[in-house]
């Protein structure tokens, strides 16, 4: 289920779990599909679909719904609920773009923009992976006029990518720098390098404390010029938040046993939900990293692993399971919550079976220090 | 209840008719229509019942809800509100002539008000329509408000074109003739070699045109 990437270098990988880059385009002719007609709006996306396929080799995945659900959870685009008249799903193999490409490219017509054309890999290589998009869709341009400004650059339909059209957005996990409160620090940080950190609306960090880095301006320089200033502040909060792991491993070991068997707990728990999952899993990852447990054989580290606690992910991984506890109706709502909760307890079987670091039992009996640190 | 003879305005006022029958019939207009019928309107055998005057409700301030001002700051702004209404009403104005009116994109409707709520555009004409709005929302969503990126090819061209142009002016201008020269050639081949670009000569085209009409 989960795939086995090893494109980005480890220590980068421990901390940027994934990065999607996207590009986004509309037609100079056309209003942009929120100002369209239902009637339009389905007539353009047909016609772009058809174009796409015919002369770049497109492959129309529109109806198929097990690629919708799996560019929807894994991918970030749109749900089969969420999808706007018109709307069309292209995939572009990355064989026919170029050699260069990590991933396939997968194209979004009609969504808010007239095309947007998404890559989405746990890769560390921004600027070529960038710049290789960039390409593609220029080579696009020649058969299509694309909406174009010389004052605000490509016309987009939120101007919060008006110019190049480019969102680099990253999913990036933290508990370093939230459990050693250092994370408003990496806020500002970000602030300089024209990066924006997605937290809650209280500015709290979300559960599983991942947060969502993307860069702010599209219109301050070339395609290259964004994703490198993106890829040089990336190198910096990974490396933050690196050495905030390994301070808190090597100074906390009585906190960090405390964490993982916490951790472990969360995870055997029968009723557990999806929440209680992500913060379990993201704790015994964070472990992982540190080298104070071993988790086997299941990869932990792995980019997609906190996806699985989403619920969608869920249901997929145990459909006809879950199926089958849906259509008992006899069964009473809680009855079947229970029934539920046990089934995701028999899908994470896998993660619990860990072993805690010799070093950290070790660190711990030489620790005079009993009491747990002051992070939260 | 709309006006009966404009159909436009809100009904203010009554006028009677006279019908051919003797009978009257009541007609309820608004105060416009019924200003015309009082000057024009007797010959068509229409009387004026009652003019009722206008509602001149004074403007008052809409409430706030308590708490929400520091003590002492609620009177400051009612009497600045009287204070502008006065000034407002010298000028035969009222408070909602001086209110900006949504202003809406020609081509795609698009009300300028939306932009500013929502931060997305609706067509390409809305950036020109409402240009010096926009420089100033991109300014606040992405910290910058001038495009510094890549150009497309079409455009590329053109502005290459236009860089070497400015160094053969320039080159021209300080007598340095061999460089201008030089610059000529390169300008010569560069137009050879963009030939099949049809943005590229339409804009050589448009420019030689603008140039003879400057010449004359």
């Amino acid at each position: 289920m989960l795939p086995n990437s090893n494109y980005a270098p480890t220590h980068f990988r421990r901390v940027c779990m994934r990065t999607q880059i996207s590009i986004v385009r509309n037609l100079a002719s056309e209003p942009f599909p929120p100002r369209m007609k239902e009637r339009d709006a389905m007539r353009l996306g047909a016609h772009l679909a058809s174009f796409l396929c015919e002369n770049f080799g497109g492959e129309d995945h529109t109806r198929n719904d097990a690629v919708a659900r799996m560019v929807s959870s894994s991918k970030g685009l749109a749900s089969k609920e969420e999808r706007a008249p018109g709307y069309h799903l292209i995939l572009f193999r990355k064989a026919l773009i170029a050699s260069c490409l990590r991933e396939d490219v997968w194209c979004e017509v009609m969504s808010a923009n007239h095309l947007t054309f998404t890559l989405s890999r746990d890769f560390a290589e921004f600027e070529p992976q960038a710049e290789a998009l960039r390409l593609f869709v220029d080579k696009i341009s020649q058969q299509l006029a694309f909406a174009y400004d010389p004052k605000f650059g490509y016309l987009t339909t939120q101007l919060s990518l008006m110019g190049t059209g480019l969102r680099i957005r990253s999913w990036v996990h933290v508990p370093g720098l939230v459990y050693t409160q250092h994370i408003t620090a990496l806020c500002n940080a970000a602030e300089q390098h024209n990066v924006y950190i997605e937290l809650n609306e209280d500015n709290s960090v979300p559960v599983g404390n991942r947060v969502i880095l993307f860069n702010r301006s599209a219109m301050d320089g070339t395609v290259c010029e964004i994703a490198r200033n993106y890829a040089n502040f990336m190198k910096l909060a990974c490396l933050r938040e690196y050495d905030a792991r390994l301070k808190l491993s090597r100074d906390q070991p009585h906190w960090m046993h405390d964490l993982i068997l916490k951790a472990k707990n969360i995870t055997t728990r029968l009723m557990l939900s999806a929440d209680e999952l992500c913060t379990g899993l993201s704790d015994l990852r964070f472990a992982s990293t540190t080298g104070d447990v071993y988790i086997h054989p299941f990869d932990i580290t792995d980019p997609f692993v906190l996806d699985i606690c989403s619920d969608e992910v869920f249901e997929q991984a145990t459909e006809p399971m879950l199926a089958k506890v849906k259509d008992k109706v006899s069964l009473y709502k809680e009855e079947r919550q229970h029934k539920i909760a046990q089934l995701r307890a028999l899908w994470v079987k896998k993660f619990v079976k860990l072993t805690l670091s010799q070093n950290l039992k070790r660190r711990i009996e030489d620790d005079p220090r009993r009491d747990p640190p002051s992070c939260e | 209840m709309k006006c009966e003879l404009c159909q436009n305005h809100k009904a203010e006022t009554v006028l009677y008719r006279q019908k051919e029958d003797g009978a009257q019939e009541e007609l309820y207009v608004c105060h416009t229509c019924a200003e015309r019928e009082r000057v024009f309107g007797q010959e068509r055998g229409i009387q004026i019942a009652a003019m009722e005057a206008p509602e001149t409700e004074s403007p008052s301030m809409p409430p706030i809800p308590e708490g929400m001002l520091p003590k002492g700051m609620e009177q400051t702004m009612k009497a600045a509100f009287e204070e502008l209404t006065e000034k407002l009403q010298e000028m035969g104005l009222t408070p909602e002539a001086i209110l900006p009116t949504s202003e809406l994109c020609p081509n795609c409707k698009m009300p300028l008000e939306e932009i500013r709520l929502v931060g997305r555009i609706g067509c390409p004409q809305c950036v020109k329509v409402f240009e010096a709005s926009i420089l100033a929302l991109l300014e606040e969503a992405q910290g910058v408000s001038q495009y510094k990126g890549d150009l497309p090819e079409a455009f590329a061209t053109i502005s290459n074109y236009q860089k070497l142009r400015d160094a053969y002016n320039k080159a021209i201008a300080t007598d340095d003739f061999i460089q201008a020269k030089a610059l000529f050639e390169e300008i010569k081949a560069f137009k050879h070699r963009h030939a099949d670009d049809a943005n590229f000569m339409r804009f050589l085209e448009n420019e030689a045109r603008e140039n003879g009409e400057a010449g004359e």
